[in-house]
């Protein structure tokens, strides 16, 4: 049978006046979602990459950046030269001013399309065949960032040129600037001016960086060698002459080409660049605008990657993977087009997001944690009666006492270092007879080395044994002093108090490191710690509780609202071995299949119908064993609509319902027989006091059978009251009027089959119309039957087993007897050793005897070999 | 001479007021406090009525049916008055000889009135038993 409770107006009612006012909920829950999305995912990414944009801007990353340039550039190979460097050796500075005209006319017969002195000695010589540049000092004007000549211009047809080198970047030359900005014109760097290419990069003032591959040969002639005709024509076609003192060859400068040494020459440094300008092989960095571009795009990109993928589980692997694919485009955009992109901050950028975000996902996860173990602490204690951690203290004196502690007082040790007294059993702080400076070093110790020692020295008045040992958490320092149990057992005692102790200090400590965040001021603990604590806490309530619930008889399993077993207590354990299920993979609508006569359709209904509109249901269970059980399924209401509502799955074994059905059945059929002999002697006794033909001394005589019959009654009445009250405490336990005959009868029914099998015969002897005896009809069947058994399994074939039910004046006897004949000790030891050896029927008998007494009842046997043996149950009488 | 009636019951106070309700009528009445009593009054003494309860120690009211039935001694009308009255063993019970069956409690009118009919039934009896035997 199913019992479904459909979901009342009155609920439905409630969840639509509940809509409107969850609406803004839901609202504030995702404007929260999107803020911490907004705040989490992005902003932190978001906020990486600005600060390495404008640390990149301010030139921070310009070393690892230039180190980055110089690894790529250095090793690239070199070209045809398109400069020669000529010195101005000895033999040339010899000659006169007219050197210059003849050099110059030299070169150009070699094909030099530009000459360019460094020095600015040429004078005003008049070139007809080469144009000439001269490189002439220039100074800054600090006032405005400008640059002006530092000595007149005085070079004729020649055009100048500022002969500057741009500032070395943390002590490499590397880069070098193409224009300088003058008062009114741009002034023209050498460099610049010689390879006749002004770059309009960084922003337009000209700088550039200066490609120094190792490979790359920059000539070196003498001046003499040319004016004397020692090269060919046109050995120099196209290339540009750079004309240096010798001091200009002389190494002065550190470049990528040997960067920790000052040995690169201003000449080669130079011709460097004017090849790297005239073959358009210059490097320029990035614009700021494109660095803050490529970096908002990387901390973009990271940003997605980690909505998809947990940054813990791939925090390594992900920055490795971004900083290399980044440093390969960083060289392949370098190398093809000449532009340094800012990449010491995009490699960064990987590295420190991942971080960001790993280190907000955890913050994240201990938030998450704390708050899981502190609902988790708070619903377990919720219906605890430790949910007060104050009372611990009282707990701690009552549950000691019942181990047979007599007098027990617990302080507290104060900063201030005065004692307190917390709680106290037949014991005050004044008790306390030591001295306060001897009493520190002693609370110090036990503090410090968590043991107990006597302390009779401490409580000298205490009669018996006293003890003390710190029982306190974090910054209380708690001690508990008590005398030894005093009871008859003090072994086992002494282990409860240490197990009450032990306990305590456990449960006080959890408390402690949970409650730590509200005292954070004086006593940092990480969430690990409070985590762990509450772990410990919840799992030692959970142990508790399951342990409770397997001491219930009723047979009990929770599913978790998927349908998946969650816990199940031992009764349950047993049930589901019997139908040979597995408790941990076996879902709920599989255990009703298995457990039920009911087909997939009818129970996945009744489960979509339970799981939606909470309530139980009832249906009967399959047969297993010789149990008679009925199964409970159902959602608790008060979690009907949550999102951790369970299903409770409960079989309930009918007898125990039938047992109490039979006992208001019994005591009803008692009441209806006894009564009615009484109403029956009341009625007549009325009849005759009022009969005119009866003296008054008969008269008298009615009265009194008139009284003694209510008095009776009453009594009876009152007799039975009290029986059916034992039926609180247990059904097996709990007698009550019954009727003997059917109770024999029934037990000759059930022993008749095996009676049948081995050949042996039944003899019952009982009263037509049974009387009243008071006793559990099941529990006393289940122990005649076992007696009827084991007396059949002796008797020969063709032999008779005998049972007489004997109904006397108050006592009722039932006598079964036969068998070939069990020795008297045998018998004897079987009876008493039940619970060890014997199994079985011997079981039932014991335990029945031992039921029995309850009822004011007992049971004798007798046995002798080849004599035969037999049992005598005398039960008592009623009515 | 009155009728004699035999009221097997093992409540003395109920059997000892159902005795002064008959003793009223005129009938003379003995009591048994159970079976195995009335058994021996019975096959030691004459009675024109028995009144059975059902429910007695040592001997119960049917086995005194089956036993008295047994014995071969005089079987007069018997009357069952009992509250462990079963519908269904009503014919057994006539079969052993009953011929009233009242459930406690019953009106004491009622009860002397059934207990007249069953004497008066039971002489006729009686009376026609003779006369078959004396014309045998």
């Amino acid at each position: 049978m199913t019992a479904l409770s459909p979901p009342s107006a009155l609920e439905n009612s409630k969840q639509i006046a509940a809509s409107p006012a969850r609406a803004p909920t839901r609202t504030r829950k995702r404007v929260r979602a999107i803020r911490r999305e907004l705040l989490g995912e992005w902003l932190g990414p978001l906020l990486v990459v600005i600060a390495l944009a404008a640390l990149h801007t301010v030139n921070l990353f310009s070393q690892t950046d230039g180190r980055f340039f110089d690894a790529v550039t250095v090793n690239q190979s070199g070209s045809t030269p398109s400069v020669v460097v000529i010195e101005r050796d000895a033999d040339f500075e010899a000659k006169d001013s007219a050197r210059f005209v003849a050099l110059e006319s030299s070169l150009s017969s070699l094909g030099v399309e530009r000459v360019g002195y460094l020095d600015a000695d040429r004078g005003l010589v008049q070139s007809t065949s080469l144009p000439v540049v001269v490189g002439l000092p220039v100074q800054p004007l600090p006032e405005n960032g400008s640059w002006e000549w530092r000595q007149e211009t005085g070079v004729g047809s020649a055009t100048p040129a500022a002969r500057s080198l741009a500032a070395a970047q943390y002590g490499i030359n590397r880069v070098q600037s193409s224009v300088l900005p003058g008062l009114n014109t741009p002034i023209a760097v050498f460099d610049a001016a010689l390879a006749d290419t002004y770059p309009n990069t960084d922003g337009g003032n000209g700088r550039f960086l200066v490609p120094m591959p190792n490979q790359q040969s920059i000539p070196v002639l003498k001046a003499s060698q040319l004016t004397s005709g020692e090269i060919a024509p046109g050995e120099l076609e196209g290339l540009v002459a750079m004309v240096v003192r010798p001091e200009a060859l002389r190494g002065s400068l550190s470049t990528p080409l040997e960067p920790h040494q000052r040995a690169t020459s201003e000449a080669v440094f130079r011709a460097h660049a004017i090849n790297a300008l005239r073959k358009d092989q210059i490097g320029y960095y990035a614009r700021d605008w494109e660095a803050w571009l490529l970096l908002l795009a990387i901390g973009a990109l990271l940003a997605l990657v980690y909505r998809e993928i947990d940054p813990k589980r791939l925090a390594v692997l992900i920055p490795i993977s971004f900083s290399l694919i980044i440093a390969a485009a960083c060289w392949a955009v370098l190398l093809f087009t000449g532009k340094l992109l800012p990449v010491s901050a995009l490699m960064l950028a990987p590295w420190i997001i991942t971080f960001q975000r790993v280190i907000e996902r955890e913050t994240s996860q201990d938030r998450r944690l704390e708050r899981t173990a502190s609902r988790a602490v708070q619903t377990s204690f919720n219906r605890s009666a430790l949910r007060e951690g104050a009372r611990l203290p009282q707990f701690l004196g009552s549950a000691a006492q019942y181990a047979g502690v007599e007098r027990s007082l617990l302080v507290e040790l104060m900063p201030d270092g005065k004692l307190e007294a917390v709680a106290a059993n037949n014991a005050s702080i004044d008790d306390i007879a030591i001295g306060p400076k001897k009493l520190g070093i002693i609370l110090k110790d036990l503090r410090e080395t968590f043991t107990v020692r006597d302390a009779d020295d401490i409580v000298p008045g205490w009669e018996g044994d006293a003890r003390i040992g710190w029982v306190g958490a974090g910054d209380q320092h708690l001690f508990w002093l008590h005398t030894r149990p005093a009871t008859t057992t003090p072994g086992k005692s002494a282990h409860l108090v240490r197990a009450i102790v032990t306990s305590f200090r456990e449960l006080f400590r959890w408390r402690a490191d949970l409650n730590a965040r509200e005292s954070q001021e004086s006593r940092y603990l990480p969430v690990d710690n409070k985590v762990a604590s509450a772990i410990a806490l919840v799992a030692n309530e959970s142990e508790q509780v399951r342990r409770g619930f397997d001491t219930i008889d009723t047979a009990v399993i929770i599913f978790h609202l998927i349908g998946s077993p969650l816990h199940a207590n031992e009764a349950m354990q047993e049930l589901y071995r019997e139908a040979g299920l597995n408790l941990f993979d076996t879902s709920l609508s599989e255990a009703l299949l298995a457990l039920t006569e009911l087909d997939e359709e009818r129970v996945e209904a009744l489960i979509e119908d339970l799981m939606l509109n909470g309530s139980e249901m009832r249906m009967p269970m399959r047969d297993l064993g010789q149990s008679e059980r009925m199964l409970r399924l159902a959602a608790p209401a008060r979690n009907a609509h949550g999102a951790d509502r369970i299903l409770v799955l409960e079989a309930i074994d009918m007898r125990d319902v039938n047992r109490a059905a039979d006992l208001r059945k019994a005591v009803a059929k008692f009441i209806d027989l006894q009564l009615r002999n009484d109403f029956e002697a009341i009625l007549l006794g009325s009849q005759l006091a009022s009969d005119e033909r009866l003296g008054s001394e008969q008269i008298r005589g009615v009265v009194e059978r008139i009284s003694e019959t209510a008095r009776r009654a009453t009594g009876r009445l009152d007799e039975v009251a009290s029986l059916v009250r034992s039926e609180t405490r247990d059904l097996t336990e709990a007698c009550y009027p019954v009727d003997a005959t059917s109770v024999v009868k029934d037990a000759v029914a059930r022993a008749t089959g095996l009676a049948n099998e081995l050949g042996v015969t039944i003899e019952a002897d009982h009263p037509g119309v049974s009387g009243f005896t008071l006793a559990e009809p099941v529990a006393l069947a289940d122990m005649l039957v076992a007696m009827l058994r084991v007396v059949i399994a002796d008797t020969p074939q063709n032999g008779v087993v005998k049972i007489k039910l004997e109904e006397l004046q108050g006592r009722t006897h039932i006598r079964i007897s036969g068998g070939f004949g069990i020795g008297f000790d045998r018998l004897l030891w079987l009876m008493a050793n039940y619970e060890e050896g014997a199994v079985g029927e011997y079981k039932v008998i014991g335990e029945g005897m031992a039921t029995v007494t309850r009822w004011s009842a007992s049971v004798s046997y007798w046995g002798s070999q080849a004599n035969g043996f037999g049992f005598n149950v005398d039960l008592r009488g009623v009515g | 001479m009155s009728a004699r009636i035999l009221v097997i019951d093992d409540d003395p106070i109920l059997a000892g007021l159902l005795q002064l309700t008959l003793e009223l009528e005129g009938y003379e009445v003995s009591v048994a406090n159970d079976g195995d009593a009335g058994m021996k009054m019975v096959t030691t003494e004459r009675f024109d009525l028995i009144l059975l309860d059902l429910v007695m120690p040592k001997i119960d009211g049917i086995k005194f049916l089956r036993l008295l039935a047994e014995s071969g001694a005089h079987r007069p009308p018997l009357m069952i008055v009992s509250s462990a009255i079963e519908e269904n063993l009503t014919d057994h019970y006539r079969a052993l000889g009953v011929v009233d069956i009242a459930r406690k409690p019953i009106e004491p009118a009622e009860l002397v009135k059934r207990a007249r009919r069953a004497l008066a039934n039971g002489a006729a009896a009686a009376n026609t038993a003779s006369n078959t035997a004396g014309q045998g």
